[in-house]
């Protein structure tokens, strides 16, 4: 198992040589650039705008920039940015604990309410239950979340003391952005999780629990949710990984210090190697959660782990 | 063979009344079951035979109550071991499933639950009829495993671990595990090639044997019937049409369907005569034929066959007969009786 997660790092290295490339080339398509946005903002000589086109290389080609940028990043340097000077990866990690907390924090929301969902409409398919929940699991998805966030601060921040109505403060300021983000992933959690609990709940070897003597209670919870599981946490692996990318509305409204309004604010300003850096740590991170994903169906399931057991016995 | 025919009342391990199972559907009611009576003595092996879809499985699942939905069970009495299983509320059901009354699936490729040790699953069979700890019951579920012939050690290993054979020894282990009163044992050996199939058929004989238990072994074959049964119910579209000893029903048969069953058997004298199936197919549950089921396949049936349902007919104190053309004294079929 550890040859695959190494494997699978490795396999790492096209995917962000590919993204790079790609995020280099539609930077350069963009009208304007990191001189346009000085000269906005400092009253820029001609020849000070031009000392700057030297320095980052502007005049130059695309391609050359972006081999000088690989250059850099083969010795694990993302470059600095082009407006405040500081390197790419101390902002990323800067703003990376508060988009992880709101990440985790989402998920956890749309875990605790899409699988009691899922699970209960799949008991009762075809039923008014049934179709009730799956309206609700809709309705979180429907509504827009800057309508959300606001609500929730009319309704709620303001009248309750301890919940702040914005920043990145302690558990407390967390409530809010994260139900935020979190209703909105509902939908697609709950209908997986129904669907795959429908697929288990037909199975034989559930008429066996039952025959033993096991609750339904039992028999649904623990037995054929354990069996269910893997494409549950596929989806909510893949919602978390989304989540890391930062959601800028949200982060806009709640005044949240995370990645998403970093990458924005960098795109508007042209910073190319924030832009560029960002990303890169962003896919990266993506590709972490989900190989910790695909290692978890292992233990989830022990004929996937038996599956990596038996590649690893064939190389040798 | 056993042969009382006088039953006493503690004598009777399952009694059950009049079963009628129907799946309701939008478009059409299936009627799965119409009308069942079985009596099981102590001790006894009662073989459930018949086509597939007479209605053998959902037999046995109504015993447990366990029809899965649409199926709506209907029984006028039901008691395992003097217990009144329709009276019983859900907790006392769950206890009763299992520990009173097990059963053997089908196909022990999709019986066992794929994410669980087979330990863990005999194991918690044991943990929810007896009051053990953990480990207690994991003990106990690696002697069930060596009980039916797989060694205690691998009770750390997932079911895709075993063979068919061996996963089916499992699922026996399971249902023994708690040392039910009445087993019932649906087609335990169906999916399993004959080899393995003698070896189950008599690791099942053995410990029945030595539990006492009392089973009701559901196959097609007739052969494993003459193998380990007693008594024997020939089953037809949701129907017993057929009932008594092995004797009386494998020497004396009566029935038409039961008489076509045994001519559809390949015969081991003579290899080259070709086999005799009865023509045509069951009729569809959800349209079943006014009068018998059987008629429109029975070379005997008469306008009366189509008409009314045959009523159950006591030929002698321990064989039944649903058929009409015994209405005629004189009617024999063409099976010869052996003694």
């Amino acid at each position: 198992m550890l040859r695959y997660a190494i494997k699978r790092l490795l396999l790492m290295i096209p995917v962000i040589i590919g993204v790079s490339f790609l995020i280099f080339f539609i930077m350069d398509l963009a009208p304007g650039n990191i001189i346009d946005t000085k000269i906005a903002e400092e009253n820029m000589t001609d020849e000070e705008a031009e000392m700057l086109r030297e320095q980052y290389n502007l005049n130059g080609s695309m391609i050359s920039r972006y081999f000088k940028y690989m250059g850099g990043l083969v010795r694990g340097d993302l470059g600095k940015s082009y407006i405040t000077g500081k390197p790419v990866l101390e902002s990323y990690l800067e703003k990376l604990p508060a988009t992880i907390v709101l990440a985790a924090a989402s998920i956890l929301v749309s875990v605790i309410i899409s699988i009691p969902l899922g699970i209960y409409s799949a008991i009762k398919r075809g039923t008014f239950q049934d179709n009730t929940c799956m309206v609700l699991s809709f309705l979180g998805l429907s509504i827009p979340n800057f309508w959300l966030g606001l609500m929730l601060i009319i309704t709620i921040a303001l009248n309750v003391k301890w919940i702040p109505t914005s920043g990145f403060r302690g558990i407390a300021s967390v409530i809010l952005p994260a139900i935020t983000v979190g209703t909105g992933l509902t939908a697609t959690l709950a209908r997986t999780t129904r669907s795959s609990m429908l697929d288990v709940l037909n199975q034989d070897y559930l008429r066996t629990e039952r025959a033993k003597g096991n609750s339904e209670f039992r028999v649904v919870m623990r037995y054929a949710l354990v069996n269910a599981l893997i494409p549950i946490i596929t989806i909510a692996g893949g919602q978390f990984a989304a989540c890391l990318g930062g959601s800028v509305l949200t982060e806009t409204i709640f005044a949240w210090p995370g990645v998403g309004r970093l990458i924005i604010d960098s795109v508007n300003s042209r910073d190319v190697p924030m832009v560029v850096g960002c990303i890169i740590m962003k896919s990266f991170s993506i590709g972490l959660v989900v190989l910790c994903v695909d290692l978890l169906y292992a233990v989830i399931d022990p004929r996937i782990k038996a599956m990596y057991a038996r590649g690893r016995r064939r190389r040798k | 063979m056993k042969k009382d025919t006088e039953i006493r009342k503690d004598d009777i391990a399952l009694e059950l009344k009049n079963l009628r199972v129907k799946f309701v559907l939008e478009r059409e009611t299936v009627e799965a079951v119409n009308g069942i009576d079985i009596t099981l003595k102590r001790g006894h092996t009662l073989g459930l035979a018949g086509e597939t879809g007479a209605g053998k499985t959902t037999t046995a699942l109504s015993l447990l109550r366990l029809v899965p939905h649409p199926g709506k069970v209907e029984c006028d009495s039901l008691k395992v071991d003097g217990k009144d299983v329709l009276k019983m509320t859900s907790k006392e059901l769950e206890k009763f499933r299992g520990s009173d009354l097990a059963m053997i699936f089908q196909d022990p490729m999709t019986s066992l639950n794929p994410v669980f040790t087979v330990g863990q699953q005999i194991a918690d069979t044991i943990m929810l009829h007896n009051p053990t700890t953990k480990e207690d019951a994991m003990k106990q579920a690696e002697k069930m495993l060596e009980l039916v012939g797989i060694p205690a050690v691998r009770a750390v290993e997932y079911p895709h671990q075993f063979s068919g054979g061996m996963k089916q020894r499992v699922v026996i282990a399971i249902a023994l595990a708690c040392n039910p009163g009445v087993l019932i044992a649906d087609e335990p050996t169906t999916a399993l090639d004959v080899t393995i199939q003698a070896q189950v058929l008599a690791l099942m004989k053995k410990l029945r044997d030595e539990r006492g238990m009392s089973m009701i072994m559901i196959t097609h074959d007739l052969g494993i019937i003459a193998d380990v049964c007693d008594e024997v119910a020939i089953m037809y579209a949701g129907r017993i049409v057929e009932y008594g000893t092995l004797k009386d029903v494998f020497n004396h048969t009566k029935h038409p369907y039961t008489e076509g069953l045994f001519n559809s058997l390949p015969n081991i004298r003579n290899r080259s005569e070709r086999l005799k199936p009865i023509p045509g197919l069951m009729p569809d549950p959800s349209n079943l034929p006014k009068g018998c089921a059987f008629a429109p396949r029975c070379r005997y049936a008469t306008e009366a066959c189509r008409t009314a349902r045959p009523a159950d007919r006591m030929v002698s104190d321990t064989h039944m007969v649903a058929c009409t053309a015994y209405d005629d004294p004189d009617f024999r079929i063409d099976r010869p009786e052996k003694d």
